[in-house]
């Protein structure tokens, strides 16, 4: 497994955080833009850290087959 | 409702935060489990951004935020040039020592007094050194830190005293488990999370302050209002604005940290050459490539973008509390305290959980770092040598308790008395100062024995106790020691000498090692021999290269020296132009950013290929553990 799924995973579950404390903002705008852009950032973090994973995986499995690895 | 002081969901918060922080440490507990090399070094499979995420994430420490608030307070943005100042020592270790580490292929720092020197010298100086860091270092700076966040609790908080203690001890053992289970992986990777956690949190504050200033316009009126238009300008400049009253301590001062003190003093973090955990990341990189781009990450990280959210706060509670006023409010308890006036519910949680990692990025990094020296440069040379993997792996794992129980011990002695941490860190200091260069030339002149490296340690301190009276008064000076030998150290002003008094010290202390070089018994050669057939150092080893022929050194002086120079203008004006935005001068902003631009242009230019750049360990040393290389993103990014 890539190393950068787990922190991918850390990433997405820290994206409810901002998300809940909306319901503490009351009427104050720039909490509620704060806490959306935390939001927002947890998220595209654990993203960019999915498709790299997954183009890791991708690039190891072209390695092995261009090697001849796993042939058999 | 209220729990500790805190709003319910800033608790919910805080506890979520960590326990995602020890999940993602414990999937990456069978990777640590292989090897003494996989536990310590992640198996030397790090990527360049992680390891250089790790390393800022480290430096990123509990009480980094407080001190900068206190150079605000104290000399306005120009006082960060005191640490500012180490730019010029981070950017050299990058192109003249990163390459050298990673060719060396040592688990720790230390190791390099075998592989360099060998024979008695050497080892004593490996063993010295281990229990020294291990136990003495590591205490010192886990009392600093501990000391930090327990201001940070009682002023956010108002936490007891011995709630303070309970907090902190909960959050070591925390870091003490997912440092036992998944080692340096663990580390790295929760020090990724860590660090973006922590840097978005000090920015979260700082726009609320930003915000509460009304933006730059509205700084620079509250500033000139309370201090008057002169006030405002020395205290927003970036520069000193007066050469003779830099940062309150002349222009000996200045001239001290600018030209002097970032190679001459091995300060913790910052040592010439590298050192400690900077090193242990560059060890631990997939290619040597990886480490001199990891560690060129961490500098820019670290000087350009940490310290503007820092600045606008300390700027905030500068025109917005009464710091070491009427309310006894102190410069320390300034950043905590904007914490609380600040922030709503849940983002507090939020910044509080950040200070947390900041915290146990620091306290887990500590513990492998003392573990490998206590393990890889005591035991296994000195005491259980040829043991297998398994054995080294279960003794690493009590040392880590060790070290967190004796680091906690000493920490407690210090916290005792007022100024007991400061007082060590004097202590500290004092080891190193004068003995900077002589860690720096071991790369690139032979003739640097480890006598070289044993008496600049010694020499320093004694130098230290010579000319520093608060030293001696500190440690009781003996009976024989006239108080006319106290030649530099004359007035009453402590500050008004301390440059010409560090000048002495360095002084003495270089004399008195280079003398030492030349005097004392020179390293073996086939001990020479092997270090340069291994690291394949430039400079001053021609005797050494004349016996190895076959050996081909890349002539790389002179692109480092240029990479060194336009990296350090890249850094310095990245900073610039980051501060120049916030505060709406676009001129300024323009010649900044340009400048960047043309550095990172140079750089792109001058960074040619390397013979060895992808080489790996197990190409390159059969005597490593094995496994194939996992591919790394860096190569599709870079």
């Amino acid at each position: 497994m890539s190393p950068l799924i787990p922190l991918a995973w850390g990433f997405l579950a820290l994206v409810p955080l901002p998300l809940c404390a909306l319901a503490f903002a009351g009427d104050s705008e720039l909490a509620i833009r704060t806490e959306i852009a935390l939001a927002s950032v947890f998220f595209v973090f654990a993203v960019l850290l999915f498709v790299g994973a997954r183009w890791e995986t991708n690039r190891t499995q072209g390695d092995a087959g261009d090697s001849g690895e796993g042939d058999a | 409702m209220t729990i500790f002081g805190m709003h319910v969901l800033d608790v919910i918060v805080v506890v979520w935060v960590l326990a995602v922080v020890f999940g993602v440490a414990f999937a990456f507990r069978s990777r640590a489990s292989q090897s003494f090399d996989d536990f310590f070094l992640s198996g030397r499979r790090l990527s360049w951004w992680m390891l250089g995420t790790s390393m800022v994430a480290t430096t990123f420490a509990a009480d980094t935020p407080l001190a900068i608030t206190g150079l605000v307070h104290s000399h306005g943005i120009a006082g960060n040039w005191l640490w500012w100042s180490l730019l010029f020592g981070a950017t050299a270790t990058v192109w003249f020592f990163s390459d050298n580490w990673r060719r060396a292929r040592i688990t720790s720092d230390i190791e390099l007094c075998a592989v360099r020197y060998g024979g008695f010298a050497g080892s004593v100086l490996r063993g010295f050194r281990a229990g020294y860091m291990s136990f003495i270092y590591v205490g010192i700076i886990l009392g600093w830190v501990f000391e930090a966040m327990a201001t940070v609790l009682r002023v956010s908080l108002d936490l007891p005293a011995e709630m303070q203690q309970t907090v902190l001890l909960v959050l070591a053992a925390l870091a003490l488990a997912y440092t036992l289970l998944s080692g340096l992986w663990g580390v790295v990777a929760t020090d990724f999370l860590q660090f973006v956690l922590a840097m978005g949190g000090s920015i979260v504050l700082a726009i609320f302050a930003w915000s509460d200033f009304g933006g730059a316009t509205g700084l620079q009126e509250r500033l000139v209002g309370r201090f008057g238009a002169e006030g405002a300008d020395k205290l927003l400049s970036f520069f000193p604005t007066d050469l003779e009253s830099f940062a309150g301590l002349g222009l000996g001062w200045m001239v001290w940290v600018l030209a002097v003190q970032w190679w001459a003093v091995v300060y913790p973090g910052s040592e010439p050459g590298g050192g400690s955990f900077v090193v242990q990341r560059m060890l631990a990189a997939r290619s040597v490539r990886d480490a001199r781009r990891g560690t060129m990450l961490y500098v820019v990280a670290h000087y350009a973008m940490r310290p503007w959210p820092w600045i606008i706060v300390a700027l905030w509670t500068v025109v917005a509390l009464d710091v070491g006023g009427a309310g006894q409010l102190t410069v320390n308890e300034a950043y905590p305290a904007a914490m609380k006036q600040l922030l709503p519910a849940g983002l507090f949680g939020l910044l509080l959980a950040s200070f947390f990692a900041a915290f146990m990025s620091t306290v887990d990094t500590l513990l492998t770092l003392a573990g490998s020296y206590l393990i890889n440069d005591l035991y296994r040379p000195f005491v259980a040598r040829k043991r297998s993997e398994k054995h080294y792996l279960a003794a690493s794992r009590v040392a880590i308790v060790l070290v967190l129980l004796a680091g906690l011990f000493v920490s407690d002695r210090l916290g005792e008395t007022k100024s007991g941490i400061a007082d060590a860190w004097r202590i500290l200091l004092a080891l190193g100062a004068g003995s900077g260069l002589v860690l720096a030339l071991r790369w690139y002149w032979w003739r640097i024995s480890a006598w070289s490296e044993i008496v600049a340690m010694i020499a320093a301190f004694g130098a230290a106790f010579t000319f520093d009276p608060a030293l001696r008064q500190l440690l009781g000076s003996p009976e024989w020691m006239p108080e006319s030998w106290l030649i530099l150290a004359t007035g009453d002003d402590p500050a008004g000498d301390s440059a010409s008094r560090m000048f002495a010290i360095v002084g003495v202390a270089t004399a008195v090692w280079l003398t030492a070089t030349f005097l004392a018994p020179r390293t073996r050669s086939d001990r020479l021999d092997a270090f340069y057939r291994r690291v394949r150092p430039s400079g001053l080893w021609a005797p050494v290269a004349a016996r190895c022929p076959d050996v081909v050194v890349e002539p790389r002086l002179g692109a480092a020296m240029m990479s060194w120079i336009f990296s350090t203008l890249l850094v310095l004006s990245c900073l610039f132009a980051i501060g120049t935005a916030l505060f709406h001068e676009p001129w300024a902003w323009i010649g900044w950013a340009g400048l960047a631009c043309f550095c990172a242009l140079v750089l792109w230019g001058n960074e040619r290929p390397r013979e060895d750049d992808d080489e790996d360990d197990d190409e390159a040393d059969d005597t490593d553990g094995g496994g194939a290389p996992e591919p790394s993103l860096s190569e599709s990014i870079l």
